[in-house]
């Protein structure tokens, strides 16, 4: 028998068969394309999540008792697997499979204090601060934060200032421009709010009043600073009793020859003569020009005055000066006791004061009168043949204590 | 016709090809090993001298390596470096700074190195300023086959702490700062912007110069760091803000200084300051906030100094 053989002849089958066998193709042919574009790597990750809402990323507020704050957390990790920390002490954070908890107990400091926690999983990371408030600190002088001005004496001596705090009171500043005013002590009063400040303040011997910023702050809370103002009255001098000045107490190291009359001009009360120093040449040694007084009985308190040269252009009037002692009166023991200045006279052959009354912290009888300053000249430059000043006559007075 | 080819070619040594295994010290091309820092620390620090093992091939066997103490790279480097210039040479580091526990070593078959550790301790005894090195050399006694040109190393001794190095010059810079000059007619503050240069002294601590000083040339700065220099002492965790620490200001060598109270911004602390812009990048800066005076001569009135000393810096690079 012949072995039939059995071929699919398309003219002959009829059109549903044929479309059958050409469906059955192309699906087959398309499971064949999708199978060969699948990826030949793992796509199904198991992805680790770690969230927290934002209403819970708010900043946390304790109050001065404590307390806790849960933080809701939605994961699907494990509770060892992520980590929740806080970089202060005092605040305490406990994780659990669904939440942290956010813990503080009472803080008794006199600040607010300030802690961030944080809660992450590798690049998942959540921060959140946290602070909690502390006790109120009190700090007032007098009554008064700021602005309190305590008045003294020009005589100084003790001064107390009363303080209601209930802050250690350890940091008491004076400023470096007020070295008349020296912090004592702190000590405790009856009232356990209420502290008392002990300076000591020197006599003033200025003019006018003087003031000093005294700022008191305490280590617990720096920030919470108090400050007062320390006034210390002028000092009330009574009249003033000349010093007569003879030609014999006087000498000076630069007096120019030729161009006035010399010592004697300087003291004898005419407005017509005068007193120059040295112009012709450099000054000796390079030494600012002086005029030296040895006084017939030491005194402490001077105070200086002089009349302009008369028919001068004013160039030469004395601005400002030092006041030296000495106790022998030779060449080396000189020392700075006082500075003093004075208005520009109105005018030509007119008398002015110095603004300050010289305390030479002590009684002297050898002086030295040296201009630092003229009208034209500040400093007065002693070098080369500049150093020069002029006046008229000079005055000098002093001061019972 | 090829069949002698072929066995004539199969007798070449190419094992001469090859380069040899030969041990080294690891250094530069001044025979100067210098790429560790240690870090000041209570416990103190390890360095490693490391001697590889050059070649080709790795080799199949053990290399046994040993070091002897020796002093010509020493005096060659300062010889090459400063002349005649003593004050400047380089120092040994101190015997009571460093042990090293073992001198002898074996590069193990199949790897290139070893490292020799170096127990470094109370390096806060040592100077920023000076130049410290180490000098050994191969025992050619004890090891075989060594690269005669790379014997001998110099192990120079860089220290580091939290704050600052002496690996590379470390510089903060002042900003919103002022210098005043505290006397009855001394007035207005200075506002310097220029940057000071710190140095490490022990784990918690570090030098610089106070106020607006200026040491001028480095090379000769020695009396000036001794007469402008302060030292600030970082300490512990400031309660209203963990990043900050407190510091403590005191006198390097000569210098009048009075630390005083914290005011404003100016609140003698050490903070991590980090600065956000509103699209979320950061900004991280190490500052120093310092509120003192000082004064380099007794009969100078003080100079009150209110700073801030600030460096950026990448905190993700010190976990490198």
């Amino acid at each position: 028998m012949k072995e039939k053989i059995i071929y699919f002849n398309l003219k002959k089958m009829n059109r549903k068969n044929k479309i059958l066998i050409f469906g059955l193709i192309g699906l087959l042919f398309g499971l064949l394309g999708v199978t060969s574009c699948s990826p030949d790597y793992e796509t199904k990750f198991d992805v680790k999540t770690l969230e927290i809402a934002n209403r819970d990323l708010a900043p946390i507020a304790f109050q001065i008792d404590g307390g806790r704050k849960d933080i809701k957390v939605t994961t699907n990790l494990a509770v060892e697997n992520w980590t929740a920390t806080s970089n202060a002490d005092w605040c305490k954070v406990e994780k659990s499979a669904d939440k942290v908890v956010v813990s503080a107990n009472r803080n008794d400091m006199y600040v607010t204090r300030v802690a961030r926690i944080n809660i992450a999983y590798g690049h998942q990371a959540y921060s959140i601060d946290v602070t909690q408030a502390g006790v109120e600190p009190v700090l007032l002088v007098e009554g008064k934060r700021i602005g309190f001005v305590k008045g003294t004496a020009s005589g100084g001596g003790e001064l107390l200032v009363t303080v209601s705090s209930n802050l250690i009171l350890d940091y008491i500043s004076t400023p470096d421009t007020s070295a008349w005013v020296k912090f004592v002590s702190v000590s405790d009063t009856p009232d356990p709010l209420k502290k008392t400040l002990k300076f000591n303040v020197e006599p003033s011997y200025a003019s006018t009043p003087r003031y000093s910023t005294i700022i008191i702050q305490s280590s617990q809370n720096f920030d919470y600073a108090a400050s007062f103002i320390i006034r210390q009255d002028k000092k009330e001098w009574g009249e003033p009793i000349p010093v007569t000045l003879t030609v014999g107490m006087l000498s000076a190291n630069a007096t120019q020859s030729g161009d006035g009359q010399g010592l004697p001009g300087l003291i004898d009360d005419n407005k017509n003569t005068f007193y120059h120093t040295l112009w012709s040449n450099p000054s000796p040694g390079g030494k600012p020009h002086y005029v030296q007084i040895n006084l017939n009985e030491p005194l402490r308190y001077l105070k200086f005055e002089y009349t302009s040269r008369n028919g001068s252009n004013g160039a030469g009037d004395v601005t400002r000066a030092g006041i030296w002692v000495s106790n022998t009166g030779g060449d080396n023991d000189w020392v700075k006791a006082a500075t003093i200045t004075f208005k520009l006279p109105t005018g030509r052959g007119v008398r002015t004061s110095a603004n300050e009354i010289a305390n030479l912290n002590g009684e002297y009888k050898y002086i030295r009168f040296i201009p630092e300053a003229r009208k034209d000249a500040d400093p007065i430059n002693p070098s080369g043949t500049n150093g020069w000043w002029n006046m008229a006559d000079m005055y000098l007075y002093t001061f019972a204590d | 016709m090829i069949g002698f080819t072929l066995a004539a070619c199969s007798s070449y040594d190419f094992e001469q090809e090859q380069f040899k295994n030969e041990v080294n010290l690891l250094s530069n091309s001044e025979m100067v090993y210098d790429k560790q820092v240690a870090t000041l620390r209570t416990d103190g620090d390890t360095i490693f001298l490391v001697a590889g093992l050059s070649g080709t091939n790795a080799s199949g066997k053990p290399f046994n390596v040993a070091l002897k103490e020796a002093d010509s790279l020493f005096h060659a480097f300062n010889k090459s470096n400063f002349d005649i210039d003593e004050s400047r040479f380089a120092r040994w580091l101190p015997k009571e700074c460093y042990t090293l526990p073992s001198t002898e070593n074996q590069i193990k078959a199949g790897e290139f190195q070893t490292k020799f550790p170096v127990y470094l301790k109370d390096l806060h005894r040592l100077s920023p300023d000076s130049i410290y090195l180490l000098d050994y050399k191969i025992d050619s006694l004890k090891t075989k086959n060594y690269n005669e040109k790379k014997k001998e190393v110099l192990i120079r001794i860089y220290m580091k702490n939290e704050f600052a190095t002496t690996k590379a010059n470390t510089f903060y810079n002042y900003t919103s700062s002022y210098v005043t000059t505290l006397s009855p007619t001394g007035g207005v503050p200075k506002r310097p912007t220029n940057a000071n240069q710190v140095f490490p002294l022990s784990p918690n601590s570090v030098r610089m110069l106070a106020g607006d000083e200026n040491m001028g040339d480095y090379k000769t700065a020695l009396s000036r760091i001794n007469q402008m220099s302060i030292k600030i002492n970082i300490g512990d965790k400031m309660t209203q803000n963990p990043l900050a620490r407190f510091v403590t200001i005191e006198p390097y060598k000569t210098i009048d200084v009075v630390q005083m109270p914290p005011v404003d911004i100016y609140n003698n602390s050490y903070l991590i300051n980090i600065i956000s812009t509103p699209d979320g990048r950061s900004t991280y800066y190490k500052e120093f906030r310092l509120h003192y005076k000082y004064r380099l001569q007794s009969s100078q009135p003080y100079k009150e100094v209110k700073a801030i000393l600030r460096m950026e810096y990448n905190p993700r690079a010190d976990l490198l």
